[in-house]
């Protein structure tokens, strides 16, 4: 049992830097999300931890042990990889007992701790069946169950459910949060899913080009995203993004795109006021955009928040829908009820909720104010 | 093309062709056994006699006379020579160029590509070049009518390709196999010996056999680095042996066979690594 | 940077073994082709420069040696490989259809790859034996010949028969790179194409021929070189001769420096050879280059 603490962590590879001074506290019993894009480095942070890279500069701490020039099997670490990394030369006991034969563990030992892990997974019957005879969900449990076996200090995973169909993937989620309640202990998880990360995480780092854009817990990061590339990350359908002016309108501080007007909500204005008359980057999701009813037209251009919108595509996804619509030549992503879906071309009338809007600064990207009240997405 | 049409070129073409085939690729091989088990004087006067008489005289005297003067004492000697040096060229080859082909599979250096396309060039040098210079060479250290000098030599021949076919098999087993393994307790080289090395043995089959049949074929080298028993190998032994019985000609097949039988059953058993370490090496270029 | 040190220990072993038989000789030899040293006569290595490569070159005593070795060889070469890449393909193509027993074929294609090639000669110089020879015995029952004939007695005799032999030989391993890479071919592009109305012939040289080119332009150069390298076969079934009718490059420089002892002149002889030999490796290099870039 115990926490990870990375200081200044840096991987080169030649001249392109993976990871870029990356500091980090993850506690004891935490489970951490690293989510990113491909590339972003969070598989290479991922291997640092593990040893399995060797590191350009900066310090990790397993514990309150220096791990900087430990190596990966003394740790105390165990992995579970993409691709699953079962030996296919060894049927599944062996797969889950080779680290404790390793540690020449006793027989009974190594025994009792396989039998355990296996009953924990439900992989019992497969015992002496071969890798290359199971499926990817048992293969995925067999991988699980040999890093249990070991009883680490740290839980490593990349990316462990990609390679697993959708039901599946589902499935597994909740068997591997089930888990990490179970044994209490540190998991770090890398994945590019954010739907996986908001889900299990207690707390989500998002990474990009090697740097840390954020990091927080999932309601923090859906409903305060730090900047433009966090904000359009997080969330699906991703956050609409409109550029635009601060102006004053009629006393007001708004929002201006120039087809369309936003009045401010009083806690963004707070924050927001001294970029009056400047260019700003305004961000909206798609389910704080109101499509109002067709008789509501009278309103349009009216400055209230207001604005016409032309349908060009219309997606029912069951117990929500969204529709793709073109603002003065900008495409937005509007949730709208099921039950009265306009049709293609149709022009609707929207209503973008000012108070949630989330202002960025066009040249550091960063978020000037969050959204003070956001509906929370469905989980 | 599938076997799909049966037309009636196809009906007779087919069965020619593989009679031809067969009749190609057998008969010389065929003519060896035969005549190694027929009297010299069949063979003399009348090769296709029917009914044949078969003998196995040839090869006993091949194995069971003593310094009678036909040279069967210096034959024999020369089986355990080629035994010897093919072996030993072998497991010093694969050693070797396993290691070598994980260092290029696995691990990141400069030079690599230079390095591997100059080791692959290297194999098409003609003997002729490095023959003189290794003579000179061999003599100045001793080595001359050694074992050693052969296994030297061969083992360079057979290193870029072994490397070569080693990477390529190393180059297919996942990376997260070993590291996998490295995080459940391994050194890097325990990582090697544990997961990469048994999931490779196709391929050491394959370049323990090219390497061994490439061996026990050659004669350029033997016959210019040995001239007593002590380190002759089959194939001078064999020339040396067939000139001396010049009309012998069962006995002279009864060597053939005696040197042949080993590289025979190995190509014709282990078949599938050949072509696979064939192809692995050759039509990827 | 341990990494890199660590693969240098790995391979460092493969190095010095390559180094010492090929590298080094390889230098050796170039010194060795500017002196002058023939072991009856003058016994040390004295320099002279270019001298033997001017034999080679203008002294009419040498340089015609030289080049009917070098015309010989080329015959050889030109004629074998492309009659190996006939015959290969042949029987690769014979091969990759279904029929019973064909794993039995398959494995029968192996032996002669698998015979010396000392031996290999040893048989077909029985064969063709003038006075005990099976072939003159055959042709001579089935009426095709009257008298038994000296087959390797002529020049055009025994370079044909050392032709055949050593075509004999590499057959196997034209038909295994052919075969491997006719067996990737997918087989919905022959159905295709007979969809399209392509007849058997027509399918040949449209679809499989075109397909094949990579391995068979690996085949030809892997085989080129060889087949210019050749010695074995011809030092046991024809010695180079009859009158150096089969004295093809390797033999010549052999009989120089082990039986004439002319090691200086010979080293220098086998020094062309080399860079002919490299530069056939450039020509099919670039050959290479630019199919891939097609």
């Amino acid at each position: 049992m115990a926490g990870v603490t990375l200081k200044h962590l840096t991987k080169r590879f030649g001249k392109v830097v993976a990871v870029n001074d990356v500091s980090l506290e993850i506690e004891d019993g935490e489970f951490i999300i690293l989510l990113g894009p491909s590339g972003c480095g969070k598989s290479t942070l991922l291997y640092s931890i593990a040893g399995l890279e060797d590191i350009s500069d900066g310090e990790i701490y397993i514990g309150d042990r220096l791990m900087n020039r430990v190596p990966p099997k003394a740790r105390n670490i165990a992995m579970v990889f993409q691709d699953y990394a079962l030996y296919p030369h060894m049927n599944v006991y062996d797969n889950m007992a080779f680290g404790l034969k390793l540690r020449r563990a006793s027989k009974e030992e190594i025994d009792r701790r396989v039998h355990e892990a296996a009953a924990l997974l439900g992989i019992e019957h497969l015992l002496e069946r071969r890798p290359r005879e199971l499926s990817g969900g048992q293969r995925q449990r067999v991988a699980l169950g040999r890093a249990i076996v070991r009883e680490p200090d740290v839980f490593l995973m990349d990316e462990p459910l990609s390679n697993l169909d959708a039901i599946l993937r589902v499935q597994m989620r909740a068997e591997i949060s089930k888990l990490h309640s179970r044994l209490k202990t540190t998991f770090i998880y890398v994945t590019h899913d954010q739907i996986e990360a908001m889900t299990m995480g207690d707390r989500i780092v998002i990474l990009r080009d090697g740097l840390i854009q954020q990091v927080g817990t999932p309601e923090e990061v859906y409903a305060n995203p730090a900047n433009v590339f966090v904000a359009g990350f997080i969330g699906t359908p991703s956050m609409n993004m409109m550029q635009g002016h601060l102006t004053r309108h009629d006393g007001a501080l708004t929002f201006d795109a120039g087809s369309f007007r936003v009045p401010l909500g009083t806690a963004a204005v707070e924050r927001a006021t001294h970029y009056e008359g400047r260019p700003v980057i305004a961000g909206v999701r798609p389910s704080a955009i109101q499509a109002l009813p067709r008789g509501a037209a009278g309103d349009v251009a009216a400055g209230a928040g207001i604005v016409a919108a032309r349908v060009d595509v219309v997606e029912p996804m069951g117990d929500v829908a969204y529709i793709f619509v073109d603002v003065g030549g900008q495409s937005f992503t509007v949730r709208v009820d099921p039950l009265s879906l306009p049709r293609v071309g149709d022009v609707v009338p929207l209503r973008i909720d000012g108070s949630a809007l989330h202002l960025f600064d066009p040249e550091s990207q960063r978020a000037i104010s969050g959204a003070v009240r956001e509906p929370v997405a469905a989980r | 093309m599938s076997g799909h049409r049966h037309g009636l070129l196809r009906r007779i073409l087919f069965p020619l062709g593989v009679a031809f085939f067969t009749v190609f690729s057998l008969a010389p091989f065929v003519w060896m056994v035969y005549a190694s088990f027929v009297p010299k004087s069949q063979l003399l006067s009348d090769p296709f006699a029917l009914p044949p008489q078969f003998t196995i005289n040839n090869y006993y005297r091949l194995f069971a006379s003593a310094n009678d003067g036909i040279g069967a004492d210096n034959f024999r000697h020369a089986i355990i020579n080629s035994l010897g040096v093919c072996a030993v060229t072998t497991l010093i080859s694969l050693l070797i160029g396993s290691i070598g082909g994980y260092a290029f599979a696995r691990l990141r250096f400069g030079g690599k590509n230079a390095l591997l396309l100059f080791l692959l060039a290297i194999q098409f040098l003609p003997s002729v070049t490095v023959i003189i210079p290794m003579y000179r060479m061999g003599s100045a250290v001793h080595l001359l009518n050694t074992w050693w000098i052969l296994i030297f030599a061969y083992t360079s021949f057979a290193l870029p390709f072994t490397l070569w076919i080693m990477r390529g098999y190393f180059e297919s087993i996942p990376r997260s196999l070993e590291n996998a393994a490295r995080v459940d307790g391994c050194s890097r080289f325990g990582a090697f010996l544990r997961v990469v090395l048994p999931l490779s043995a196709p391929g050491f089959a394959a370049t323990a056999i090219f390497t061994f049949l490439n061996a026990w074929d050659e004669f350029f080298f033997a016959l210019i680095f040995t001239n007593n028993y002590a380190a002759k190998t089959l194939p001078v032994a064999l020339s040396e042996f067939t000139s001396r019985h010049t009309i012998d000609f069962g006995l002279q097949m009864s060597g053939g066979v005696v040197a042949n039988i080993l590289p025979v059953v190995i190509a014709l058993s282990m078949q599938r690594y050949i072509v696979r370490g064939l192809t692995a090496g050759g039509v990827k270029g | 940077m341990r990494e890199a040190n660590l693969a240098y220990l790995f391979i460092a072993p493969t190095l010095v073994i390559v180094g010492l038989v090929f590298i080094w000789p390889l230098l050796y030899s170039l010194w060795l082709s500017f002196n002058r040293l023939n072991l009856g006569v003058s016994p040390n290595p004295t320099w002279v420069w270019l001298h033997n490569y001017a034999l080679i070159f203008t002294d009419p005593a040498f340089s015609t040696d030289v080049w009917n070795t070098t015309v010989r060889t080329v015959i050889f070469t030109v004629i074998s490989v492309p009659a190996e890449l006939i015959i290969g393909l042949a029987f690769a193509l014979l091969l990759n259809e279904e029929f019973r027993g064909r794993t039995f074929f398959r494995s029968v294609m192996i032996v002669p790859y698998a015979m010396l090639t000392i031996s290999n000669g040893l048989v077909w110089s029985y064969i063709l034996d003038p006075t005990y020879g099976v072939l003159n015995v055959i042709l001579q029952r089935w009426g095709l010949i009257s008298n038994f004939q000296n087959w390797l007695g002529t020049p055009v005799g025994a370079m044909g028969w050392v032709i055949a032999a050593d075509v004999w030989k590499t057959v196997p391993f034209m038909i295994i790179i052919l075969l491997a890479s006719l067996q990737t071919f997918p087989t919905n592009i022959y159905k295709a194409a007979e969809v399209d109305g392509a007849g058997t012939i027509q399918r040949f040289w449209r679809v499989t021929l075109p397909m094949l080119r990579p391995a068979i332009l690996i085949a030809l150069v892997l085989r080129t070189l060889g087949a210019f390298r050749v010695y074995d076969i011809i030092y046991v079934l024809t010695g180079g001769g009859p009158a150096d009718a089969t004295n093809v490059l390797s033999y010549y420089i052999y009989a120089q420096a082990f039986i004439d002892f002319h090691i200086g002149y010979a080293s220098a002889v086998a020094y062309l050879t080399t860079i002919a030999m490299v530069l056939i490796i450039i020509v099919y290099l670039i050959i290479l280059r630019s199919e891939s870039a097609a």
